[in-house]
């Protein structure tokens, strides 16, 4: 027993001594490298933690369809499943399942080939589309795409076409030629491809609105292409509308239907009611004309949050498309919405009145219904948090359900996955965390909260990827947890409804702790052969300690001083002169860098839409890092260096 | 170790008992009868459950057992409403040496009865919010509305825990609350005549949240029946609520969530009189009222159309006016305030002002009224080039914006009021939008400047 | 016997080498230097085979008739300034924005569209996604789909507004501009710049790029041309060896002038447009041309367009076609016709007066097609008709390599 105290009492004592002197110590030494006279306490892992990827423990992977594609004879579906890395066949007849060979990487979207010989799998991780055997599920080809693929379609001319989320461009590939790929520019996150009937042409969709000045109305793009051709033959913007997952074409080719948000940032939010924050709509492009219409999904005081998968029925009658906030599907009359749709400006607000012409029901789901399909007289759903594809009668009636692989117990991440996705914990069901963060990321717009000022204090949103161990959190770094960040306040502020209770709130805490910065662009950097040694050049301006004349740049205003350790930022706040009339204070809480590449526009209130515009916007000088005595080139050097974090 | 168990035994009997009992089994309703040869559509209280009014627990399943009076004592009652979790139940009602009527609270059974501390005296109607506090329609100085009633009316949020009470409504004439699922409440509005209102004014059904802010116009704005009374929200989400003219027969009203601003469908009854109704099932009605000529009861209605059998008959010589079902029902959304009492200001933030198609709107010109009705000037505010404007106003007051050309002539005159809650930022789109259209995307230019203040009159 | 005639054939080969009357030269024709490494070997021949053409390209020389689009056609101004025939499709820039006449129609694009700048510099088009590439004096836009974006020196790579020349090697878009020169990868997103801090280049105005399937040329005001080896990185410079602004004390030594005002390659040839006359470099040889000795139109030429071996020219003073010995020169006189002069070697062998002519001679682009030409004036824009009639298809198939 003594010789126990006689050990223990002195480690005891070391570490008390440790504790108590620790934070002080390291805050002094924070300052004298620094020149910062405001830090009071800081932990030795802000800025010498180990560097590199940490690993985010997500939930266990759960066999959760969120894709779908049908057979051309209606006999089987194919479900992706995104965790469990393998697509599902889900044959209708006999009610059963088969999963695909373990495919080495997350499935995204999917397509059955017209002739069914073949299923592709657009592959996020490896940036491939695999090519399956519909009957064995097997892999017999890979073939190499842009970066992140989200969509994939077969097209006439025997063309694959993938759109690359993550290059923001459309692979389009001649699956039956020389295999050559072609790459066409798209907008921001291109997500859904759908092809018309015949073939020739093909539509993309992108998810997040093109980067632009933080005051002009954003649109988000719609890429028409020409498959065989290899071209892009139109641009079609929709105004104020994004977060769209999924687009259909009607039977006669002649429109494009696109679900989508219409968010109002640039409203004040003074209230949810009457879709002052949000809304629901069905874009409807005529593709004669290349005009598009907005319509509502929502009716007056009923919300239809983050509408998804959108279906239409071969004969041209019906249109079906998911909720995934609110676990329901509606049934759209596709006459009626043609005829409404027709001489509806594209810009014009909702009237929430006209829904009702062309809704013909509601029906409900199971959790989180994501990808729809028509097919044969059936309406299939992917319910991606239920982990079951169900399938419906036209009409809405449940024919049945069948879960896609073996129940996974729920954790906290997964139960926080379906807090993240419930719209119910705002008012009136109206949108739900997904709303403005999809997959966790940012929609890339600036909003105006009235409870630090209207039209003072207009900030970007941030991207909740990698946010584990940022704290604190908001761009001015007032909640220490984000706990705290979705609390009380949060509802009080945004959702106007009652906080999430205590076990929601910790599942959603455990599920935006579990989510990985964005992947940075393995293609950034490259230009064909031309660019060695660009990242290594900009990393060391990144961490220079001089200027190019030889003179020390003081400790203070390094980049690698506040932007340091695993996250790239020190956890502190800075102000580096981009405080502007409106805004309260000047000093924000340090960006963390990782995944910058993805995050466009930049600083607090997104006025620098790229990363040079960070350092050439005006009056920025030598305020945010010293840069006034580089040029051109070794800027370019640098934000190269950014793209890669 | 026996001591501590007997103990453990004795507390956990005691907690037991002082829990409010739940819902007792079968189909229980609280019914307000009312004597037979009152009639009247008015809704003051005085004038719903006039002297001799009770109240009574029924079992609609068991309809041959004796009606359970619960207001035994008093000299009027009625308007029983259910809380959220079924468990208590409150009402209206006045004692014998009482002119007033005051809100009482009760279990489901009718036991523990007691007046509701801190409510406004002479209530009228009342509504349970989802966090227990409750929401009283209550007199307060002003005008009455209509002929035939004594005062004007207003909704105040009453906390049981606290007995306090809070004013919430200041437009003029505000009863009858219920609460909708999305949280906010319902309520009948007087508002004066004009925009389609007949002369000498009417009621349209307003929503406004727990706290009084975004108070706003849901269904008659425009016209209909100048009685629209006893708002509620069905199972299914459509709106229902009695009308009529003061001196005529009531009927009931189906609005539905789709098109608020067409004409509410009558309900079809087959030639029922409906006094009153309340959501039952899951979404049907239980109304009160009667066949012309005929015995007043209790009927379940299902679907508009229906032909179904009275489910009770009144008792002799007494009408049924009201009726509701005692159960849990699903919570409705709370509401988290942000409204500070101690803040003297509020600011009103109006995206479009402009009419569509009239061009030449200049300014806007915002007078206050007083406690005795008149109004006072308090300033004007340009109109930025998109119509916009941003304003500091004074609080808990009826405020009147008119709309004016470069000239001063008059283009709209607002002769309904709105009103800001200390510390609210209202929005509203326009003057005269349509209550179905969701506003524009784009940053209204009078927010890039700071508020005018016209908490008090200008100089000149 | 034998043996002394070889001697003398020797010394007098010998005396012609030294005179340069053979035009051969031993150590290489300009100063070469290298980037990194600074070995002064010659490049290799620039017209690799593979390089060459695979079917011999079918070019006129001799154009009998002129028609001229202006504003009363559609044109959205007179100046023009570059154009880019494809098929029926005639995309047009001018100093008044982007034009498009195609089945008849006109589209036009300017600031409002979205267009850095209303006066266009340059097209191309970039093949593997059928994007139209703008250079403008305010920034590189892109139009796609019929839309337009703008790449900018703020907020993108691009290393200045003022992108005098766009060109693309089918992968890269290469943007020259008066600081120096920008290469966008696409399918990427990323760039890279040089200028004369980080490359071989002295000056950083950039005034004109050519790209071959390995390298790419770019012309300098006051630089000479810099070559840039794609696959190894290397730079080499070609300057003025006379360093002599106003005379050209030897021919054929070297690029004629510092003060590049266009470059262009085809089939192993890269050619230099100055205001002091045209240079020719085959990877060994330096060849000058000046008004007075080849028959040039004038020797202030703004643009050079090669099309095989042969090059049309766009100078101050008309419009002219070079071809091995034959050098072609149409001046449009007063009344709107067009005095023709043909030099062979030197020589004037014939002229002629056409009653049509182009819109002006002062002349910033051409664009050479299948019997036609398109040449951008300052008074509109001109097609130039392949001749059938005087000089004869005879003439253009027999002059033609």
């Amino acid at each position: 027993m003594r010789l126990a105290l006689k050990i223990l009492l002195p480690l005891v004592v070391i570490a008390a001594a440790v504790r108590l002197a620790g934070e002080p110590l390291a805050a002094r030494h924070v300052r004298q490298v620094t020149g910062r006279t405001d830090v009071g306490a800081t932990r030795c892992w802000n800025c010498h933690g180990p560097g590199g990827y940490r690993s985010y423990r997500g939930a266990r992977p759960h066999p959760s369809p969120r894709f779908l594609a049908a057979d051309p004879e209606g006999r089987a579906l194919f479900a992706s499943i995104g965790p469990a890395e393998r697509v599902a066949r889900v044959d209708l007849e006999s009610r059963t399942v088969r999963l695909s060979e373990p495919l080495g990487a997350t499935p995204r979207g999917l397509a059955v080939s017209p002739d069914g010989s073949r299923v592709a799998v657009a592959l996020s991780d490896t940036d491939q589309i695999a090519l399956l055997d519909p009957r064995e599920m097997t892999v017999h080809e890979r073939v190499a795409v842009g970066v992140d693929p989200a969509g994939v379609a077969f097209a006439a001319g025997g063309r694959l076409v993938a759109s690359n989320a993550g290059s923001q461009d459309i692979s389009v590939v001649d699956l039956e030629g020389e295999k050559r790929e072609t790459r066409l520019a798209a907008g921001r996150e291109p997500y859904a491809v759908a092809v018309a009937p015949d073939g020739a042409t093909v539509a993309v969709v992108s998810r997040i609105v093109d980067t632009d000045l933080p005051d002009r109305v954003p649109s988000s793009e719609i890429t028409l292409l020409d498959p065989v051709a290899g071209r892009v033959i139109g641009r079609v913007p929709m105004p104020s509308a994004h977060l769209a997952e999924d687009a259909a074409f009607t039977p006669d080719g002649r429109y494009l239907l696109v679900p989508a948000l219409r968010t109002r940032n640039l409203l004040p939010i003074l209230q949810v009611a009457r879709g002052w924050v949000v809304s629901s709509v069905l874009g409807v492009v005529d593709l004669e004309s290349g005009e598009v219409a907005l319509l509502p999904l929502n009716e007056l005081n009923r919300a239809f949050a983050d509408p998804t998968g959108v279906a239409v029925d071969p004969e041209g009658r019906w249109v079906w498309v998911a909720s995934g906030g609110s676990n329901q599907a509606a049934r759209l009359d596709l006459p009626e919405l043609l005829a409404v749709a027709d001489g509806l400006e594209s810009d014009a607000p909702e009237d929430f009145s006209l829904t009702r012409s062309y809704l013909d029901r509601r029906f409900p789901t199971a959790t989180n219904p994501r990808d729809v399909v028509a097919v044969d007289g059936v309406v299939a759903v992917a319910e991606r948090l239920n982990d079951s594809v169900a399938w419906f009668t036209p009409e809405g009636e449940l024919i049945d359900r069948l879960p896609v692989g073996d129940p996974v117990p729920l954790d906290a991440p997964r139960r926080g996955d379906v807090v993240f996705h419930d719209a119910s914990y705002a008012f009136q069901g109206s949108f739900s965390c997904r709303s403005c963060h999809p997959d966790g990321h940012t929609d890339g717009l600036t909003y105006d909260f009235d409870i630090d000022g209207v039209g003072r204090n207009i900030l970007l949103n941030r991207s909740l990827r990698g946010v584990a161990g940022t704290a604190p959190f908001k761009w001015v770094g007032l909640n220490p947890t984000l706990q705290r960040q979705c609390g009380p306040r949060f509802a009080m502020v945004l959702t106007r409804a009652d906080p999430f209770p205590e076990q929601q709130l910790e599942d959603l805490v455990a599920f935006l702790e579990s989510l990985p910065p964005p992947r940075p662009d393995p293609s950034a950097g490259r230009v064909a052969d031309l660019a060695v040694g660009a990242r290594q050049r900009g990393q060391e301006i990144f961490e220079r300690r001089v200027r190019k004349d030889g003179s020390e740049i003081p400790a203070a205003d390094r980049c690698s001083t506040c932007h340091s350790g695993p996250h790239y930022s020190n956890l502190l706040k800075a102000d580096v002169g981009t405080g502007s009339p409106t805004d309260g204070s000047s000093e924000f809480d340090v960006p963390h860098l990782t995944g910058i590449g993805s995050k466009a526009p930049y600083l607090h209130d997104g006025r620098a839409r790229t990363l040079e515009e960070i350092w050439t916007l005006p009056g920025v000088g030598d305020q945010h890092g010293v840069v006034t005595d580089l040029n051109k080139a070794e800027l370019n050097d640098l934000v190269e260096y950014l793209k890669g974090l | 170790m026996t001591r501590v168990a007997t103990f453990l035994a004795g507390m956990a009997s005691i907690l037991a008992g002082c829990a409010a009992p739940a819902p007792p089994a079968g189909r229980p309703v609280v019914v307000s009868l009312a004597p037979a040869t009152a009639r009247t559509s008015l809704p003051e209280p005085d004038q719903r459950y006039p002297e001799g009014s009770r109240i009574a627990l029924v079992d609609l399943e068991r309809r041959d057992r004796p009606l359970l009076e619960l207001s035994q004592g008093m000299a009027a009652a009625g308007g029983a409403i259910v809380s959220v979790d079924g468990r208590r139940m409150a009402f209206v009602g006045r004692l014998p040496n009482e002119d007033r009527f005051a809100v009482w609270t009760a279990d489901s059974e009718g036991g523990d009865r007691h007046r509701l501390a801190g409510a406004p005296a002479g209530a009228g109607g009342v509504a349970w919010l989802p966090d227990g506090r409750l929401a009283v329609a209550a007199p307060v100085d002003g005008p009455p509305p209509l002929a035939g009633m004594s005062s004007a009316w207003a909704l105040f949020v009453v906390s049981p825990e606290e007995e306090s009470a809070e004013r919430v409504t200041f437009g003029g004439s505000e009863l009858d609350p219920a609460v909708l699922a999305d949280g906010r409440i319902v309520y009948s509005q007087w508002l004066p005549g004009g925009d389609g209102r007949p002369e000498g004014g009417g009621f349209a059904l307003f929503t406004v949240h727990p706290d009084g802010t975004g108070a706003a116009a849901l269904h008659g704005y425009h016209g209909g029946p100048r009685l629209k009374l006893l708002a509620r929200q069905t199972r299914g989400g459509d709106v229902v609520f009695v009308g009529g003219e003061p001196d005529g027969p009531l009927a009931l009203e189906r609005m539905g969530w789709g098109r608020p601003e067409e004409p509410s469908t009558a309900h079809e009854l087959p030639a029922l009189e409906a006094i009153a109704a309340e959501p039952v099932g899951s979404d049907a009605l239980l109304v009160a009222g009667s066949e012309p000529g005929g015995a007043s009861g209790l009927w379940i209605l299902e679907e508009p159309g229906d032909r179904v059998d009275a489910v009770l008959t009144a008792p002799e010589g007494e009408r049924i006016v009201h009726a509701v079902e005692v159960t849990a029902r699903a919570r409705p959304q709370g509401h988290l305030s942000m409204v500070d009492p101690e803040a003297g200001e509020g600011r009103l933030l109006c995206i479009d002002a402009r009419p569509p198609g009239l061009q030449d709107a200049h300014r806007v010109r915002l007078s206050a009224a007083e406690r005795d009705g008149t109004r006072r000037v308090l300033g004007e505010v340009l109109l930025a080039a998109d119509g916009s404007f941003f304003t500091v106003v004074p609080v808990d007051r009826p405020l009147y914006l008119d709309l004016l050309a470069a000239d001063g002539s008059v283009l709209v005159e607002t002769r309904t009021p709105v009103w800001v809650r200390p510390k609210e930022v209202r929005g509203c789109v326009g003057c005269h939008e349509h209550p179905a259209t969701a506003p524009p995307n784009r940053r209204p230019l009078a927010v890039l400047e700071e508020p005018i203040d016209l908490r008090e009159p200008n100089e000149g | 016997m034998m043996t002394r005639r070889w001697l003398w054939i020797s010394l007098a080969l010998g005396a012609a080498m030294s005179l340069g009357v053979l035009g051969f030269r031993a150590g290489g024709a300009a100063t070469v230097a290298t980037q990194a490494t600074g070995s002064e070997a010659p490049s290799p021949v620039l017209g690799d085979p593979w390089a060459e053409p695979a079917e011999s390209r079918r070019v006129a020389l001799y154009y009998d008739r002129f028609e001229t689009l202006t504003v009363e056609d559609g044109l959205p101004s007179n100046k023009v300034t570059t154009v880019l025939a494809e098929g029926d499709d005639l995309w047009v820039g001018t100093d008044r924005g982007l034009a498009l006449r195609r089945g008849g129609e006109w589209t036009t694009w300017s600031k409002e569209d979205g267009l850095g700048h209303r006066y266009v510099t340059a097209l191309a088009r970039h093949p593997g996604s059928g994007d139209l590439w703008v250079a403008t004096l305010a920034g590189l836009s892109r139009l796609s789909g019929g839309e337009i974006r703008t790449y900018t020196q703020l907020d993108s790579g691009l290393m200045n507004d003022v992108v005098y020349q766009v060109v693309t090697d089918g992968e890269l878009v290469w943007a020259a501009t008066a600081a120096g020169t920008s290469a966008l990868d696409p399918t990427t997103g990323s760039w890279v710049l040089y200028d004369h801090e980080n490359s071989i280049m002295h000056e950083p105005w950039c005034y004109s790029i050519a790209v071959g399937p390995a390298r790419t040329w770019v012309g300098i005001w006051g630089g000479g041309v810099v070559e840039l080896d794609r696959t190894t990185g290397r730079w080499r410079e070609y300057r003025d060896p006379d360093k002599e602004m106003e005379v050209d004390l030897l021919r054929d030594d070297g690029p004629i002038h510092d003060v590049t005002s266009f470059v262009a390659w085809d089939a192993g040839w890269l050619w230099q447009a100055t205001y002091f006359g045209l240079s020719r470099y085959d990877g060994r040889r330096w060849r000058t041309f000046r008004k007075a000795d080849t028959g040039l139109p004038g020797d202030f030429i703004n643009h050079v367009a090669a099309r095989g071996r042969t090059a049309f020219l766009g100078t101050d003073e008309g419009f002219g076609v070079l071809d091995g010995e034959i050098a072609v020169s149409y001046k449009a006189t007063e009344g709107g016709g067009t005095d023709v002069t043909v030099y062979r070697n030197g020589e004037l062998v014939e002229s002629q007066h056409l009653s049509s002519g182009p819109g002006d001679n002062y002349v910033l682009w051409t664009h050479p097609g299948e019997n036609e030409v398109w040449i951008a004036t300052g008074h509109g824009l001109s097609r130039g008709v392949a001749a059938t009639g005087p000089f004869g298809p005879e003439k253009n198939s027999e002059e033609t390599s």
